[in-house]
């Protein structure tokens, strides 16, 4: 009985694991087949023209990436510091440090279409910026904070106690454990955070749409104000809600492609770390 | 006034400690005085409670919040438990070597000066010769001479252990905490520490738990000895050789 259990409970777990890779490998492979032959030099360097139909995503790609390097910017002092409050300054108050747990929590089931709203009340018509980089590049941000602090927090709370003892006992104070004990030894956890972080905001449409990015004529900012860049998920958004043209199609898969290679690219950059930091748990 | 001349004399006074953790009393009323200029020895069963004794010297227990410390201790004449005290500084004049060897993930040098690069506030010339003091006194610069810049993780355990001492004296420390240094150790090792601290303790007086009667009476000048009592350690016997 005990085995028919045990058979029937991997035959399940084999089944979703099954299920999960298939749909994956779906997905990667209908946008490989129609997107990979749009894909060439011309389309990475060139900027779009016709609406779409000709020319290439060069400033498209460019301004994810600026949206990214800007919301890593964002994420890394405020996750630092949450982490840090959470997993050294509240170390002994187990309340407060339940109720920030629980603030990380809901900030990321907050749906991204409200951090869109929300940067479009704020940022775009009260503080008057109109479209711009900067706001993208802030709500990105904020919507990675949870994940890169929840992989920080773990981190610095799987650091063995004797270290930070083995510095107090030589006299560092508190801010000195943190900056040479404590942040560089959970480094390898915020990277990994982030990188994760960076390939879930890659992607996202809602939070940018209304506040940072437009459909066409924008190359590399020079300011803040009225200052909106070209993004990867947006050109996708638009071209594949009214276009019938064939050489529009193609290029949409393409650009999907490009998007999926940003993504795969940060999280497997991430996969060495992820490795290095169970290995390290196991010798601990 | 009285008490201020009357504690000149004594490198650590103890009145009245009392430790626990919730309901549950670790040591009870514990009264000892270390006369400065001479080295000690705390003995006693496992689990009695020295490790907690020698964190609370330098006030490592703060780190512990679930432990509760009552009484006094002085260090040199100066309360230790004030309110004002730099805890910091305090740590910074006790050196500290815990049972088990801890080793940061840097290269040795970086271990070496860890503490006096940020605490002392040396420079680069002050602290390449610091090291090659403290190395050469905690017995190890022979064997490492060569590999300063390598990972101090690669070290063997007792190799580990004397480049933890070598980065405590490099602190100038006016005292050794030392919580059984040897008992993790290989005998080579052992020796090697053992002939550091015989040699060390003329300049700086020390504080040794041990299990090791032998190692006490070689080391140290006389010994605290405690005894479980019901569930608490206990300062049983006090005496000097
Ligand atoms: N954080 C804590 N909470 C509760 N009890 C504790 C805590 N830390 C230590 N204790 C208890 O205090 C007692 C004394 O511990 P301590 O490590 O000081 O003993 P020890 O004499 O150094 O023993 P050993 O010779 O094994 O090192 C032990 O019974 C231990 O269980
Ligand atoms: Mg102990």
């Amino acid at each position: 009985m005990r085995r028919r259990v045990d058979l029937a409970f991997t035959l399940v777990t084999a089944c979703g694991a099954c299920v999960a890779c298939a749909v994956l490998g779906g997905i990667v492979a209908a946008l490989l087949v129609r997107g990979l032959p749009a894909v060439s030099w011309r389309f990475l360097t060139e900027q779009i023209r016709l609406v779409g139909a000709d020319g290439g995503i060069f400033y498209n790609l460019v301004g994810t990436l600026i949206l990214l390097a800007t919301a890593l910017m964002v994420s890394a002092p405020v996750a630092m510091g949450l982490a840090l409050v959470e997993g050294v300054y509240l170390a002994g108050a187990a309340r407060w440090r339940r109720r920030v747990h629980l603030a990380i929590y809901l900030l990321n089931g907050v749906p991204s279409l409200l951090f869109g709203l929300f940067g479009f009340v704020v940022f775009v018509k009260y503080l008057d910026w109109g479209k711009s980089w900067l706001t993208g590049g802030l709500l990105l941000g904020m919507m990675m904070v949870p994940t890169v602090t929840v992989a920080l927090t773990e981190r610095i709370r799987g650091l063995p106690r004797a270290y930070v003892e083995a510095a107090a006992g030589l006299g560092l104070s508190r801010s000195q454990i943190i900056w040479s004990v404590i942040l560089p030894q959970s480094l390898t956890g915020w990277l990994t955070g982030t990188l994760l972080g960076l390939a879930r905001a890659a992607g996202e449409t809602a939070p940018i749409m209304f506040t940072a990015t437009i459909f066409a004529g924008a190359t590399i900012p020079s300011g803040v104000k009225e200052s909106p860049v070209l993004s990867l998920p947006y050109h996708i958004f638009v071209l594949s809600q009214d276009s019938f043209d064939p050489a529009v199609g193609a290029r949409v898969w393409g650009t999907a492609v490009v998007l999926l290679g940003v993504v795969g690219g940060l999280s497997l950059l991430a996969l060495p770390f992820r490795l290095r930091q169970h290995e390290e748990a196991r010798h601990d | 006034m009285t008490e201020q001349v009357e504690g000149e004399g004594a490198l650590l006074e103890v009145r009245g400690l009392t430790v626990s953790a919730g309901a549950r009393s670790i040591l009870r009323a514990v009264s000892l005085r270390l006369e400065a200029r001479s080295s000690w020895a705390v003995v006693g069963p496992s689990g009695v409670g020295k490790s907690t004794l020698l964190r609370c010297f330098n006030r490592l227990v703060d780190l512990t919040p679930a432990l509760r410390v009552e009484g006094e201790i002085r260090f040199r004449g100066v309360s230790v438990r004030g309110a004002d005290v730099d805890v910091d500084a305090l740590r910074a004049r006790m050196g500290f070597l815990f049972q088990q060897p801890v080793v940061f993930p840097r290269s040795i040098r970086e271990n070496v000066w860890f503490g006096a690069r940020r605490v002392r506030g040396l420079g680069r010339g002050a602290l390449e010769a610091l090291v090659e003091r403290v190395l050469v006194a905690a017995g190890l610069w022979e064997e490492v001479k060569d590999r300063l810049a390598e990972p101090a993780a690669r070290l063997s355990v007792g190799q580990q252990q004397r480049l933890c001492l070598a980065r405590a004296l490099a602190m100038e420390p006016e005292v050794l905490l030392l919580d059984e240094p040897t008992s993790a150790l290989d005998a080579h090792s052992r020796a090697l520490v053992e002939d550091s601290l015989q040699r060390l303790r003329g300049v700086c007086p020390l504080v040794l738990v041990t299990h090791d009667l032998e190692q006490a009476r070689r080391l140290t000048d006389g010994m605290a000895c405690f005894e479980r009592r019901g569930d608490a350690g206990e300062l049983v016997r006090f005496e000097r050789w």
